[in-house]
């Protein structure tokens, strides 16, 4: 078959570019361990508060470990349960010291929601039945927004928390 | 009307002779096609790379 010279050296880059772009998604994901958020990990969406992660007393930020934290959101239409504070108050903001290892850990329990942590790598899929997770460390100061990018219903643009790291 | 086809017929066909002699001695002209999927190509993976740069940096 004969082919131009020119379109031998477009398909020599378009070859080279897929090879290129497929063994950095090879390392990532099988050297450095990258995977989607949820793993197939399930639980009743009808009755989450089965689950010891989410159950109401474990909602929200814990401490693990010297640097190291869980957060455990239930994402409903149209909040995200955070747990309660000392004083019995609703959670609307959380803090982590920069520089921490942190794991998100979320369900739903009505329809699909989205959980972004604006500025930052974490975005995941929330569907009921699965929790999804992410681990990721925080290490610039500010505040960042958790919001919802799928949109579930009404009120889609008032599901927020916020997230400081200082 | 009826002399008038078959004269542009065999016109047709010996312009049709003479192109296609042309055309398997001359490579055909690519530079435009060339440029512009090189252009395309080079957006793709400029933006590609934005992207990653973007996950590595966060
Ligand atoms: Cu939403």
């Amino acid at each position: 078959m004969h082919l131009h010279k020119y379109e031998k050296i477009w398909i020599a880059f378009g070859t080279g570019s897929l090879l290129v772009f497929l063994t950095i998604l090879g390392i990532g994901a099988f050297y450095q361990g990258t995977q989607p958020p949820s793993c197939l990990v399930t639980l009743d969406p009808a009755n989450v508060q089965a689950h010891e992660s989410f159950k109401e007393e474990n909602l929200g930020l814990h401490q693990v470990g010297e640097n190291e934290y869980v957060v455990n959101v239930l994402a409903t239409a149209f909040n995200y349960d955070l747990g309660k504070d000392a004083e019995g108050n609703t959670v609307r903001k959380i803090r982590i010291p920069a520089g921490s290892k942190v794991t998100f850990q979320a369900t739903t329990s009505d329809v699909v929601h989205g959980f972004q942590l604006a500025g930052t790598n974490v975005n995941m899929m929330l569907e009921p039945g699965y929790i999804s997770d992410y681990v990721t460390t925080l290490n610039t100061p500010g505040e960042y927004t958790l919001l919802c990018n799928e949109y579930c219903g009404l009120g889609h643009h008032l599901m927020m928390a916020v997230v400081e790291v200082y | 009307m009826s002399n008038t086809k078959p004269v542009k017929e065999t016109d047709t066909n010996l312009r049709g002779i003479a192109t296609d002699k042309e055309s398997s001695s001359h490579e055909p002209n690519l530079k435009g096609t060339f440029i512009a999927v090189m252009g395309i190509g080079v957006i793709i993976v400029v933006s590609w790379f934005g992207v990653w740069s973007l996950f590595l940096s966060r």
